[in-house]
């Protein structure tokens, strides 16, 4: 049974999710939608690209972080290991922890975050500028 | 009575199986897919997709995949999981594996086929494997980030590439120790050898061709640079996704022609042996990254793990005969005569 509290804590996050959406939309930000909410159930990973960019989106206890899915070590796209619960890299074997931090090396950096909201069911990402164009290389 | 009659049938039936199962042995290529944890099976020479050595069995970034010559066994080397997986052709199941200790990546086998060797990206180690008792014989040091390794036509050698350590480790298989260091301008990516096993052909990370090694000298005696075909040459970027100009060198088994992969610009060239020289370019899929050959040297297979396919050249006429989709993040392929299960 849902508690009042839960309900609350639900209603203020769609309430903070609106404001945020709202917020970027007025800054002139474009919101593109890059999953449902049902593709990334709680303790997995859903791969996607956006234009030629490689994405990844985790969702630890309901919370859902993407990533520029590109190795910080050679530029692979990155895959999801659903046992160990890791970002690996098909190139040289680096991988990354579900906050993108680097454990498994050779990749020493951590992976790029990405603004997302949800909302309707849905995770937006706020692009970034100059990303989502077709690369040409 | 019965048993007498039936005797000399059994008999002959017996006489009969193995060639029975040879003549149901046929020439395939595997093909290891890194992000769908899987192994493409393509008959050759229908150039088919007929079957898939699934992520249940494979999974866990296959790396690397060798064939005994029988055909019998494949060796897949795992990022993941840092461990190598023996599979069986005929049944296409796990025989066995080992942990190596750190992430393995280009495989060879010795001559005699009794030992494995595992170089370990992260670990700068050579592990030699027994592929009998599977037990891990000898771990020997050969240099930051040992990445590919080609037995020698002599047997004698096995060398190792070293991506970051700018040089090659030749190990003596016998002694299982490192003969000689051979010097490169910068990270060693694919390479093979000549046949009288005097020169090294290595393609380094950030140039846009191939240099030649004397290796009694250990020195770069010659460069060649890849056409551009038009274009403007390709620099190696981050921003670009790439950190590799050019990924996958394949000699042919008469030593004739060197088959060399321009990554970055989609597609292959032949160039003739001893003198180089171009005498072909082959437009591929995206980001063409390993070459191998069938058996009979008519065909030359290159993966291209940004479009997930494979391009399949006719060596004779210079052309892709076909692209065929596989699955996702080709890279590593290996060519085996199998008997696969029904």
């Amino acid at each position: 049974m849902t508690s009042r509290r839960d309900t609350l804590k639900v209603l203020f996050l769609s309430v903070l999710a609106a404001c945020d959406s709202a917020i970027a939309r007025l800054r002139g930000e474009r919101l593109v939608p890059i999953a449902r909410l049902d593709q990334v159930p709680r303790g997995s990973a859903y791969r996607t690209t956006h234009g030629d960019d490689p994405l990844i989106l985790v969702n630890v206890d309901g919370k859902i972080t993407t990533f520029l899915a590109v190795c910080t070590h050679e530029g692979c796209p990155l895959g999801w290991n659903p046992t160990q619960h890791l970002i690996r890299c098909p190139c040289h074997g680096s991988a990354f922890d579900t906050t993108g931090k680097v454990v498994n090396g050779p990749a020493r950096l951590p992976l790029t975050p990405l603004r997302t909201i949800t909302e309707r069911g849905e995770v937006l990402l706020v692009e970034p500028r100059g990303m989502g164009r077709e690369a040409g290389a | 009575m019965l048993t007498r009659r039936l005797f000399p049938i059994a008999a002959l039936a017996l006489l009969a199986a193995p060639s029975a199962l040879a003549a149901q042995a046929k020439e395939y290529l595997y093909l290891a897919n890194t992000l769908g944890g899987d192994v493409s099976i393509i008959a050759i020479p229908e150039h088919k997709v007929v079957g898939t050595v699934p992520a249940t069995v494979v999974g866990n970034s296959p790396d690397d995949v060798i064939s005994t010559r029988e055909g019998d066994v494949l060796y897949i080397s795992r990022l993941d999981t840092k461990d190598v997986i023996a599979v069986s052709t005929t049944t296409e199941k796990a025989l066995w594996h080992v942990d190596v200790g750190g992430t393995p990546n280009h495989l060879a086998l010795s001559r005699d086929q009794r030992h494995l060797f595992v170089p370990l990206y992260d670990k700068g180690e050579l592990v030699v494997v027994d592929t009998k008792t599977h037990a891990i014989l000898k771990r020997i040091t050969v240099g930051t980030s040992a990445h590919g390794t080609i037995l020698g036509p002599s047997g004698k050698y096995v060398y190792v590439g070293l991506m970051e350590g700018n040089q090659l480790a030749q190990v003596d298989v016998a002694t299982n120790t490192v003969k000689r260091v051979i010097h490169a301008p910068e990270g060693v990516r694919p390479f093979q050898l000549s046949p009288d096993e005097k020169l090294i052909y290595a393609q380094l990370s950030k140039l846009n061709g191939f240099v030649v090694i004397d290796i009694a000298r250990d020195s770069v005696i010659k460069t060649i640079s890849m056409p551009t075909m038009g274009g403007p040459a390709p620099k190696p970027s981050l921003a670009l996704s790439h950190w590799v100009v050019n990924h996958g060198l394949g000699m042919t088994s008469d030593g004739k022609y060197l088959v060399a992969n321009a990554s970055l610009s989609g597609f292959t060239a032949i160039y003739s042996v001893p003198d180089l020289k171009l005498v072909g370019t082959i437009p591929v899929g995206k980001e063409p990254n390993w070459v191998v050959f069938s058996r009979d040297g008519k065909y030359v297979y290159v993966s291209n793990r940004r479009d997930n396919t494979l391009s399949v050249i006719s060596m004779a006429d210079r052309k892709e005969v076909t692209r065929l989709k596989v699955g996702e993040f080709p890279q590593r392929m290996a060519v085996a005569t199998a008997v696969r299960p029904r």
